[in-house]
């Protein structure tokens, strides 16, 4: 596959594959949070309401494979990321940005550690464990959310192709 | 409604689940800051050796992720077979612990905020 393409436009491809897949994620966790915030909406038909009359349960499935494929893509990114661009962006004194990075790292580890449960959760009928349910699922999509936001801004101070 | 745990096919992956997450987040941390990955790659010569190796003029940089994710799966997940076998855990103790799989971590944000103190200069 190196053969037959530049090595920076085959780690670009691997780093949107990537973003992509984590977008698809964003918006499936984003839906299911709000879809469990729905008891406290005042029942009008606008935007959010809208956004959030969705079944969350139908969601789980695809979290979980989303996750698992972004968390999988991305690591396999990251031991080029780590030669060629945390040694720059050091250099470049991005030391802040390097450091979020790494929190980011340390989050999206702990989201795939709370997936077993928050499958097995979402699984069972009924509401014993509604509360470690919504407060399961708020975390992820924290994480998710400040996990996208850090590799975009990383990948804005210096892509693959830079 | 309330469900009775041993009805349900799944609850040996319900109780273990839920430990294992409780658990993996604590042993990661602790595997970074006491410098114990089950492994180390170096990335810029493919090499991997199997505990904490520091990083070396030959080798280039070393990366410990990889490592630190083998060890939390692979302690957490002896340790959460263990405990569900000799733990009786009832629905209501299940559900007690599984709101700390995700207050764990916000406990263990200030900690890891501060193990990064050298990016925040």
């Amino acid at each position: 596959m190196l053969d037959l393409i530049d090595t920076n436009v085959f780690w670009s491809i691997l780093l949107i594959v990537h973003g992509l897949i984590s977008v698809a994620l964003l918006g499936a966790l984003t839906h299911q949070t709000f879809a469990l915030r729905k008891g406290q909406s005042t029942g009008q038909v606008n935007f959010y309401n809208r956004f959030s009359s969705v079944n969350p349960a139908v969601y789980t499935y695809a979290i979980c494979l989303l996750w698992i494929l972004s968390f999988v893509f991305g690591g396999w990114i990251y031991s080029k990321y780590r030669i060629n661009i945390r040694i720059p962006l050091e250099q470049m004194g991005f030391m802040k940005t390097q450091g979020f990075f790494e929190m980011k790292e340390h989050l999206v580890s702990f989201g795939i550690f709370l997936l077993p449960a928050y499958f097995s959760i979402w699984k069972l009928q009924g509401h014993d464990f509604d509360v470690p349910k919504k407060y399961l699922t708020y975390m992820l999509c924290f994480i998710a959310w400040f996990s996208f936001l850090v590799g975009h801004v990383v990948n804005n101070v210096r892509g693959f192709g830079q | 409604m309330s469900m009775n745990l041993s009805k349900t096919h799944d609850s040996a992956l319900l109780k273990f689940s839920i430990v294992f997450s409780l658990i993996s987040p604590t042993v990661y941390f602790l595997a970074d800051v006491y410098k114990l990955p089950f492994l180390t790659y170096f990335p810029a010569t493919d090499e991997i050796y199997f505990g904490w190796k520091a990083f070396n003029e030959e080798s280039g940089p070393a990366m410990y992720w990889y490592g630190w994710l083998l060890t939390s799966l692979f302690i957490s997940a002896f340790s959460s077979s263990f405990l569900i076998y000799v733990l009786p855990l009832s629905t209501k103790k299940l559900v007690f612990l599984s709101n700390f799989s995700w207050i764990a971590i916000i406990l263990l944000i200030p900690f890891l905020i501060q193990s990064l103190k050298f990016y925040w200069r």
